[in-house]
């Protein structure tokens, strides 16, 4: 186990490297999906998931670890000054359960399945609408207590009053999630692999390939830290730092966070946010304060929970 | 060698023992006509001889109506027996041509010491063609007449002529002979007539021929014109050339044209007036005629001239000209334009007099030489399309009547084009498009930032504008130099006036190739 876990890190190490050196045109259109509320408030991390639905899309080894069937919904906007939002619905669904590990309370599931549909949609520059919509379907299988692994399919498609400029996309993300410790988790996704886009215009290309990897690390006071990293095919890159701190034990925890992206117009944004849980249901709300110059303040609000 | 040839003939019946015979005599051509017209040139005898003999001996010459020898086209010309052909081409033996008149193929054949011969055969050489006088009437050929009197007669009376002569007679119609008579003269020198209808047929001048051959090939021929008038005579103005007119004109002119003689013309200047007698200047069959505009009429108004010509057939013909004599200025245009326009694609429009042509001009900014040339309508409205420029634009125009009077230049007209504050981006990018980038007030600097969707920096231009009004273009190249993908982006424009201020401006848009 532990060299299949260093293979893993060195790999991840080495992989954004190779794409940050060897990338084609930057841009292109993004099949990443939507970071959970508690992730966005806390530096657009949320790499190793809570369990909740409304995180497993980030990565889908993360799907045995729900309790049961739970369901989230999930809205904002992405960009200040520009009519433009963000929408998210998903579904999570663990099944074989297994006996309790040693020193695990709860009994764990070995799978789970995971479906999300997520709408974007933006004003553009002359007051056509664009939006697209992206169907996720995912797998999680956990090997043990301390390894789990998923699968996700994507598919993407657009609608807009402009011609000629609709598309339709798709791509595979997988991940992992390992327990390095009963404090510290690591997780590792790679996104749009096999991906490709096609315009109406009847012009192809790959979807970028996006190298994810995160960790969460237990602190004192019940507090989590989490950090993550990201790398693009063409050369986008972006690491987030956050900390999620509990109020005593009424269900309420502050959130805090920056995100980087550094490059020939580097930014650090800060985000925040609180969530608010009450029996199975919990509610969520992030801010990011942007660049003014970039896409500036945005607000996030979700509300999820246990269906059984 | 006729010495040996008798020897030959007396020494043949010795080692030869048979006979020979002529028959199927024929002369191929009995009249013929050496003149090199390459009709009938020649003549020839022709015939069989029959023998035992491998070989036999000919003689062929040709002899005049006194039966003096003239020529010898043969003689003891060895041969096997079979078909004998000979041709004369009308010469004696010293290769004069002959004289005309009766001559006769001699033939004799002889074989070993049988003969047979001689026989005769004759051949009329005659290299007289024969001649006509050709009456034709009526012309010119009027086939208005009633029937029984309208057709074109013509007759023909030949002169040398010979019964079993051939006459053709034919016209040609729009380059296409049309045969009107071909007959073989029973008897000669006589007069033999032939008919044309034409009442069918179009004005004009026709080319009639007659032709005439005889049995030997000789053959004349000669045209005529046929004039068939079926029409007035033709009428054209020259002068006045137009209908309006900005002043009176001095005289009015024109021709007249008919290929029968033209007996009758006259012009009036109305309805009301009487004809005038014209001045004329024959040329042919044309009539160059004019008429000093009287004094009566120095003035504008309308003036149906018709002009009437009459020909020597009967015909009449009547040419009308509307002239309108216009000496007023039309009114100046003016016009009706906005102050202020948001658009560099502008109508112009104005008034003047109805259908009156109006000349407007973009007469600033200087560099403009723009113009156009615009019709009233029957309201007396005008629209001219143009493109201006930013700023202040200046028109001014004049009006052209039909008579070709002009007014004076307008007032001038100023039209200001100002684009309204704001950054214009087509939403759908493709490589070349112009992004507008409309100020408010002077700016040092425009910097667009260019994000990819998904937060990721794509690349930062950095434009000085030069103007209020400037059009900038983004290559759809990021930082490193390579197109970027397909897909939607945020461009975001960040403003620094002169003025120290600044402000941020939003798009979205795909870039879809």
């Amino acid at each position: 186990m532990k060299t299949l876990i260093s293979l893993l890190i060195a790999g991840t190490l080495l992989l954004p490297a190779h794409l940050a050196l060897s990338h084609d045109g930057r841009g292109g259109l993004t099949l990443e999906p939507q970071v959970s509320t508690r992730g966005i408030s806390m530096g657009e991390t949320g790499l190793v998931g809570t369990g909740d639905a409304e995180s497993f899309a980030v990565n889908p080894s993360c799907l045995p670890l729900a309790t049961t069937l739970q369901a989230g919904l999930a809205h904002g906007n992405l960009i200040n000054g520009v009519a433009s939002s963000a929408t998210c619905f998903s579904v999570a669904l663990p099944f074989g359960t297994e006996a309790g590990y040693p020193g695990i309370e709860t009994p764990r599931h070995k799978y789970g399945l995971g479906f999300s549909f997520d709408h974007k949609g933006f004003d553009l520059a002359q007051g056509s609408r664009w939006s697209y919509q992206t169907v996720s379907l995912g797998f999680g299988y956990m090997f043990s207590q301390f390894a789990s692994a998923g699968i996700l399919s994507k598919t993407l498609f657009s609608s807009s009053d402009l011609d000629d400029a609709g598309v339709k996309a798709y791509g595979i993300d997988i991940g992992t999630r390992l327990e390095l410790s009963p404090r510290v988790d690591l997780g590792l996704v790679i996104r749009n692999l096999l991906g490709g886009a096609t315009w109406d215009s009847g012009e192809s290309e790959a979807v970028p390939v996006v190298v994810n990897l995160g960790s969460s690390v237990v602190i004192p006071y019940g507090m989590s830290a989490e950090a993550a990293l990201a790398v693009t095919s063409n050369g986008g890159s972006k690491l987030g730092l956050g900390l999620d701190a509990p109020i005593m034990e009424t269900g309420f925890h502050l959130r805090g966070g920056f995100l980087h992206r550094p490059g020939d117009y580097s930014r650090t944004l800060l985000t925040a946010g609180f969530g608010f849980r009450h029996q199975r249901y919990q509610l969520a709300y992030a801010v990011r304060v942007g660049d003014e110059n970039a896409f500036g303040l945005t607000h996030h609000f979700s509300l999820s929970g246990e269906l059984r | 060698m006729l010495k040996f040839l008798t020897l030959f003939i007396l020494v043949l019946p010795v080692t030869v023992s048979g006979s020979v015979s002529i028959s199927e005599i024929s002369v191929t051509v009995p009249f013929f006509s050496p003149n090199d017209d390459g009709v009938q040139d020649l003549t020839g005898i022709s015939f069989e001889v029959a023998s035992d003999h491998d070989t036999v001996y000919i003689w062929i010459s040709v002899t005049d109506e006194g039966d003096n020898p003239v020529k010898t086209l043969a003689e003891a010309e060895a041969r096997e027996p079979g078909a004998v052909y000979k041709l004369w081409d009308g010469t004696d033996a010293s290769g004069a041509a002959v004289s005309e008149g009766g001559y006769s193929f001699e033939i004799v054949a002889m074989a070993n010491s049988d003969s047979d011969g001689p026989y005769s055969a004759g051949v009329v050489l005659d290299k007289t063609a024969p001649n006509f006088t050709t009456l034709i009437y009526p012309n010119p050929y009027v086939p208005r007449l009633p029937f029984a009197d309208s057709l074109l007669t013509v007759e023909i009376t030949g002169i040398d002529t010979e019964p079993d002569d051939w006459l053709s007679l034919w016209i040609m119609n729009q380059d296409l002979p049309e045969t009107l008579c071909t007959t073989q003269l029973i008897h000669g020198d006589t007069v033999y007539t032939c008919t044309w209808d034409g009442h069918e047929e179009a004005d004009g001048t026709y080319e009639l021929f007659v032709g005439m051959r005889d049995r030997a090939g000789n053959s004349n021929q000669a045209s005529y014109s046929v004039n068939l008038d079926a029409s007035g005579p033709t009428i054209t103005f020259t002068y006045p050339d137009k209908a309006w007119l900005d002043s009176v004109p001095t005289s009015v002119t024109g021709w007249v044209f008919d290929q029968s003689d033209v007996d009758s013309i006259g012009l009036r200047f109305s309805e009301e007036t009487e004809y005038s007698a014209v001045n004329v200047t024959p040329s042919g069959d044309t009539l160059f005629w004019y008429i000093d505009w009287p004094e009566e009429l120095q003035q504008g108004g309308t003036f149906n001239l018709a002009c009437f010509a009459g020909d020597s057939v009967g015909y009449e013909t009547v040419r009308t000209f509307v002239v309108y004599v216009d000496t007023t200025t039309p009114g100046v245009p003016v016009f009706d334009v906005p102050d202020k326009v948001s658009s560099a694609d502008i109508t112009v429009r104005g008034t003047s007099s109805p259908n009156d042509s109006v000349f407007v001009y973009l007469i600033w900014p200087e560099a403009s030489e723009d113009s156009a040339r615009v019709l009233c309508n029957a309201q007396g409205s005008f629209e001219a399309d143009f493109e201006i420029g930013i700023g202040r634009n200046l028109f001014r125009a004049f009006a052209r009547d039909r008579a070709g009077n002009e007014s004076d230049w307008s007032d001038t007209a100023a039209v200001v084009y100002d684009e309204t504050a704001g950054i214009t981006v087509p939403e759908k990018l493709d490589p070349g498009a112009k992004i507008d980038v409309n100020l408010s007030k002077p700016a040092s600097e425009v910097v667009l930032r260019v994000f990819s969707i998904d937060g990721y920096h794509i690349v930062t231009e950095t434009w000085q504008p030069k103007d209020l009004y400037n059009e900038f273009e983004w290559d759809l190249k990021d930082a490193d130099s390579k197109d970027v993908k397909n897909g939607l982006y945020l461009l975001v424009f960040q403003i620094l006036f002169a003025d120290g201020n600044e402000s941020v401006e939003k798009r979205v848009v795909v870039v879809s190739r």
